[in-house]
Order: structure tokens, then C-alpha cells, then sequence
């Protein structure tokens, strides 16, 4: 769960980072703490070898039998753990008993010390050569494994305490350097397509984040820029379309209206007259888009009682809905007003519920359902149409989205109903998104703040923004 | 009948609105000029309330446009108070009659209603096809003698269907004059009013007022 967020994965990798340093560092100091040890230890060997060899030197014939080399040794109280005396030709002198049946001369070492293992023990040795005879003397290095498991559990110990303690930094430096970045998410996050004209505030270092924020400021212009493009290409277009459009439906009934066409041509007539009425409706559609786009929606701010709008939609509703065989059923309170425009709000209203009737099987039903929901007004319009996949749950909110199932098309629309009730509803600081969509229903929700201004939390909605 | 009313000062156009939504009319409403322009291009309106002063283009230059372009649907102009110039230019370029502000909401629909009638060559709030006769301003009709009940839509079909006598209506055109939303779905809507109202003005009549033009639209039909 740290690992998510980018402050604690800095505070892990430098927990990781320092825990690697510190286990190569009691490593070398343990390395160099043996060394050391050892090398103390060769000291010895070397000192009390010398001082052996001289005795011997002097008393040569005590070592002709093991009492004597045995007295020798314990007078001295000898600091050497072990001893071994051989003459030239191999045979032993003198051995000391705790060494049980280890050999412990190796020839090719020669005067340097060397290691060996026997039952568990660790032995450092050192040969020795006279003229008569040759020794072996050795020490148990226990005491230097001592030393060393007394130094790694100091270091294990401590070692937790250091890494909290790094990881507390990391999470703290990762805090300090990424509390700007914080600040330019949130800035950004505030700038939507509503207000693009917004800017993150002028950089306050020099550093890479003062350079991100130069780089997306430039990024925000140009998106601006675009996104005004694409705005004022739609609104100019549609503008211009308008004129061609009224004319050309102007004289076609004019035609209609004459008196030498024949049945068949007047059939055609009023089927370019609808065609065009129809290329009227996308156009309309599209100049309001374009305005809500650019904000430009004039809205008229007075009481809207929501349930007394159905009401007075429910007439032609029902007419369409009994034409498709559909029934169509209320679950309204007696009321439910919001603050808003009422022409906005019967457009966006019978766009959802055209969008049930339109969409649905023959036999099937839509419910249109009223409800408060705290701060907000909230009117579903449900139906049995079929289950929109999950991948095109906001696409049916996009413009002339449709569908790929083959007869979306001969059910009329342009694809823009939907859109259009969501900008209506967002410019109203409310929202329309599609709740649920499975075997039983496909559920659109209709969110608006009653007092027309409060920000809103719609209920479960299906793709959060975050 | 479908009205386009262009007044900026939101509050009485919402009043103007609801007014002549309680006649039945359609209203549709903008609030500056540019807007204006484009319903007007694109709309099929029976009248247009047109304020002077208006952010963006002013009325009278609106008016100048339409009618430049052979749009010629009656123009009532809002005018303050006082300005004599105005209204006298506005009359010069094609408006159809004035109001000062303030008016009454009564007499905004009286002149509406005269508009109406001079475009369809009536002279009397009474409208007459055959025995078919429509008090347009006490919102009854009356089918040889006998009261017939409509509502508000029906007697908003059969006032468009009157005020174009003889003329073939295309259900395209009634669904833009007498609804005020559209409907993706299509004309089914207009059929179903129609077959209502068919039932209500018709049966039990032998001629038959209301005709269908099969694959067209509708007519009302008062000749012999």
C-alpha cells in the first residue's frame, strides 16, 4: 500500500539502498576486524614459536621423550593452544593431546601461517624448522569467531533503529521534493475543458519542477488553443450549414405546395422535407453543443418543479412508448424542484427518455424514477434495453456515438441526445451518467443540486474520475 | 404555432414565455442577437418577438437580415418607451407591428394573435373550415354547433392545421409548429394527435375534414 505513492516508494528504495550499504560495510569491517585479529594472533605464534625453538635449543635432549616436552609446556603456561614436535625423520616427539588425530604440518606452507579445520574448530598454525627438529604451533580461533558474532549482533541490533530512522528521512525528503508536485496535481486537475483559460502559477524555482511547470503551462495554451479550434470550427460550420439548409427546405415546400406533382414526387417531396428537418435537428444540436463547450449556455436560474416537467412530458411519452410496445411507468414524489432552466432541463429530460423508449425491446419497459439524495435531486430513467458494454459506458455520451449492433441505426437519432442531456445537466453543476447496464435494466441517472449551485457527489457512479 | 422569442433580460422572458405557453403556443427562447440569427435561419416559426436592444446584434439589424433573406414571418418588435426613431425604422424595414415596454402579457398575445391571422389571410378570432369553427380566443371548438373537447395539444394541431386551410401539412412541419421538443423517435407522435383528433372533429360527420395525404402528411380540407 506505501509502495503506491510515490513518497513511500522513495522511502522503501532508500530503506533498500541504505540496508545494502550497511550489509557491505559490516561485511568489509568484519573482514578487516578478522584480519586484524588473525594477524595479532600470527604475532604470537611467531613470538612463542621463537621462544620454543631456543628452549629447545638449550635442553635438546628433554624432547628425546614426551614427560619432558609435556613439563616444558605446562611450566611456561604456554599461551599456544597446540603444539606438535617431530624430529627430521618423522617421527613424533611431541604432541599435544587436545589435538586428537588432526595433522596439522604441511611442508608447502613453509614459514607462513595457515588454517586449518578439524571437529569444528578452526586452527591457526605455524611451522617452525631447526636443525634437529621441526615444530608446529597452533591457536584455536574461537576467540576471533567470538569477536565477530559479538560485532554482527551489535550490528543486527542497531540496525533496525537505522532503518527506521532512514526510513522516516527518505519519507520525509521524498515528502519536501514532491509537496510541488502535489501543488501543480491539484492545480492541473482543476483545469478542465470548462475552464482551459487557467494556468498553473508562475514557477517558484528554477528547478525541474519550475521547468514542468513552464513545460505544461505551454501544454495548457496549446490545448487551449485547439480545443477553441475545434469550438468555434463546429459553431461556424453549423452556422453556415443553417442557411443552405432553410432554403433548400423553403423550396421544397414550396414545390409540395404546387399544384402539378404527382402523388409519388410529393412523397419524395416530404421525405427530403423530413431528411432536412432532420439535418436541421444535428445542426441545432451541434451549435448547443459547441456553446456548452465554450460555456456560452445561457442559464436561466428559477424554480423548475422536475416532477410537474415529466408531467408534461408524459403525453407524448406515452404515445411513443405504446407505439413501441413498450410500458412505461412513474415512480415520482409529489415533487421535486430544483433551481435551473426549465427549457434545458425538458430538453435533457426527454432526451433520456426518447434514449429509453428508442433503445429498448418491444414488450420491454421504462420506469422513470424521482428521489432526493441529500443536496440533490435525482431522476433515473430506466428500461430494458440491451446491456451496454462496459467498454462504451462513457462513449454513449460521447457525439454520434452509436453503437455496432446493426440496427441501431434504422431507430432514428443522431447520436447526440445523450451529450446533450449531460451538458445540460453539468451546466446546471449536476450530472448524468449511466448507473448500472446488465440483464434487467440500463439505468440513466439524472444528478442535480437543488439549490443549483452546491458542488455535487453522485451516488455510485459507474467510471469515477479518479 | 411556434413562437421565437428574443429578449435579453431573462426575467420577462420567461414571463413572455410562460404567458404564451398557457395559449398553447411553442415558445422557444434566446437571449442575445447571434443566437438569434441562427433559430431563425434554421427554425420554422409562425412569429418572432423581437426585443431592439440586445447584447451582441441589435434587433433591428436581425430584422434587416431576415428579411433580406425572403424570411417573412411576422416580426412584433419590443421597443423601450419613448423611442419613436426606432419604431418607425423598425416598421420601415418589415416589422409586422410594436410594443412598448412595459406591456401587458394580455396584449402581447392579442397582437400575436393579430399577426397570426393577417398571415393566414383571417380576419376574425373566430377560425371556419366547413362547419368546423375555432374560437381562437376563447379556445373553443365547435363542430356544427356541437362543443368539442381538446387539448392543449389538439387544439394546438387543429389551430396550425385552420391557419393553413386547404394547404398539405408535412408531419415533419406540424411536429416542429405544435411540439415544442423533438423527437429522435419521429413523426409517430404526430400521428397518434392526429388520430385523436381525427376522432374528435370527424366521426360522426360525413365529410371528413381531416385528410391524410398518404406517405405526406395532413391537410384540412373545408371545400365542397
Amino acid at each position: 500500500m506505501i509502495a503506491k505513492t510515490l513518497r513511500g516508494r522513495i522511502a522503501l528504495w532508500t530503506v533498500a539502498v541504505v540496508t545494502g550499504a550497511l550489509i557491505l560495510f559490516g561485511g568489509g569491517a568484519a573482514w578487516n576486524l578478522r584480519k586484524e585479529l588473525v594477524k595479532n594472533i600470527d604475532i604470537e605464534l611467531e613470538v612463542d614459536g621463537r621462544n620454543l625453538l631456543s628452549e629447545i635449543k638449550e635442553q635438546p635432549g628433554d624432547w628425546s621423550g614426551h614427560k619432558g616436552g609435556e613439563a616444558f609446556l605446562k611450566e611456561e603456561s604456554n599461551p599456544v593452544d597446540y603444539v606438535e614436535v617431530q624430529d627430521h625423520a618423522g617421527r613424533v616427539l611431541y604432541r599435544s593431546a587436545n589435538l586428537g588425530k588432526q595433522e596439522i604440518f604441511r611442508a608447502q606452507n613453509g614459514n607462513q601461517p595457515y588454517e586449518v579445520s578439524s571437529n569444528g574448530r578452526r586452527l591457526r598454525l605455524r611451522m617452525f624448522e631447526t636443525g634437529r627438529v621441526r615444530l608446529a604451533l597452533g591457536k584455536n580461533l574461537a576467540t576471533v569467531r567470538q569477536a565477530l558474532v559479538e560485532l554482527a549482533s551489535a550490528y543486527l541490533l542497531t540496525l533496525p533503529f537505522v532503518l527506521i530512522a532512514v526510513g522516516t528521512g527518505g519519507w520525509w525528503i521524498a515528502r519536501r521534493a514532491t509537496t510541488p508536485l502535489k501543488a501543480i496535481t491539484r492545480q492541473a486537475e482543476k483545469i478542465s475543458a470548462s475552464d482551459l483559460h487557467q494556468r498553473l502559477g508562475a514557477p517558484i524555482s528554477q528547478d525541474s519542477i519550475g521547468h514542468l511547470t513552464i513545460v505544461l503551462n505551454e501544454m495548457f495554451d496549446r490545448l487551449e488553443r485547439s480545443f477553441q479550434q475545434v469550438t468555434r470550427f463546429t459553431s461556424d460550420a453549423s452556422h453556415e450549414l443553417k442557411t443552405p439548409i432553410a432554403l433548400m427546405r423553403a423550396q421544397l415546400e414550396t414545390m409540395l405546395g404546387s399544384k402539378v406533382i404527382t402523388p409519388p414526387q410529393r412523397e419524395l417531396l416530404s421525405g427530403l422535407i423530413e431528411q432536412c428537418a432532420q439535418l436541421c435537428q444535428i445542426v441545432d444540436g451541434l451549435l448547443f453543443l459547441s456553446r456548452a463547450d465554450d460555456r456560452r449556455l445561457a442559464i436561466e436560474q428559477g424554480p423548475v418543479d422536475l416532477v410537474a416537467l415529466v408531467h408534461e412530458l408524459r403525453e407524448d411519452a406515452e404515445i411513443l412508448a405504446a407505439q413501441a410496445r413498450l410500458t412505461l411507468r412513474l415512480q415520482l414524489p409529489a415533487q421535486l424542484v430544483v433551481i435551473g432552466d426549465a427549457r434545458l432541463l425538458r430538453r435533457a429530460v426527454m432526451n433520456l427518455i426518447d434514449n429509453a423508449i428508442k433503445y429498448n425491446r418491444a414488450g420491454g419497459s421504462a420506469v422513470l424514477a424521482g428521489s432526493t439524495n441529500g443536496e440533490n435531486a435525482v431522476l433515473t430513467v430506466r428500461n430494458t434495453g440491451s446491456i451496454i458494454a462496459p467498454a462504451a459506458r462513457e462513449k454513449v455520451f460521447e457525439r454520434f456515438y452509436r453503437s455496432d449492433s446493426s440496427h441501431s441505426k434504422e431507430r432514428g437519432g443522431h447520436g447526440l441526445g445523450l451529450g446533450i442531456a449531460r451538458e445540460i445537466a453539468r451546466a446546471h453543476r449536476g450530472d448524468v451518467s449511466l448507473l448500472r447496464s446488465d440483464t434487467e435494466w440500463t439505468e440513466f441517472c439524472v444528478v442535480l443540486p437543488i439549490d443549483g449551485v452546491s458542488t455535487i457527489v453522485p451516488p455510485q457512479t459507474t467510471n469515477s474520475r479518479r | 404555432m411556434r413562437i421565437l422569442v428574443v429578449e435579453d433580460e431573462k426575467k420577462l422572458a420567461s414571463f413572455l414565455r410562460k404567458g404564451l405557453v398557457e395559449e398553447s403556443f411553442v415558445v422557444d427562447l434566446v437571449y442575445d442577437g447571434s443566437e438569434a440569427i441562427d433559430h431563425i435561419l434554421g427554425g420554422a416559426y409562425d412569429a418572432i418577438i423581437l426585443d431592439i436592444m440586445l447584447p451582441q446584434r441589435d434587433g433591428l439589424s436581425i430584422l434587416r437580415e431576415m428579411r433580406e433573406r425572403h424570411i417573412n414571418t411576422p416580426v412584433l418588435l419590443l421597443s423601450a418607451r419613448g423611442n419613436v426613431n426606432e419604431r418607425v425604422e423598425g416598421l420601415n424595414i418589415g416589422a409586422d407591428d410594436y410594443l412598448p415596454k412595459p406591456f401587458s402579457i394580455m396584449e402581447v398575445i392579442a397582437r400575436i394573435r393579430a399577426l397570426l391571422r393577417r398571415a393566414s389571410g383571417e380576419h376574425s378570432t373566430v377560425m371556419q373550415v366547413a362547419d368546423l369553427s375555432l374560437n381562437v380566443v376563447m379556445r373553443e371548438a365547435t363542430r356544427a354547433g356541437h362543443k368539442v373537447d381538446l387539448t392543449n395539444r389538439e387544439f394546438a394541431l387543429l389551430e396550425f392545421l385552420m391557419a393553413h386551410v386547404d394547404r398539405v401539412i408535412t408531419k415533419t412541419a406540424l411536429c416542429e409548429h405544435v411540439w415544442e421538443h423533438h423527437f429522435d423517435t419521429g413523426t409517430n407522435v404526430v400521428e397518434v394527435c392526429i388520430q385523436r383528433l381525427r376522432r374528435k372533429i370527424d366521426e360522426g360527420h360525413s365529410q371528413k375534414l381531416l385528410q391524410t395525404i398518404r406517405g405526406t402528411g395532413y391537410s384540412l380540407r373545408g371545400g365542397k
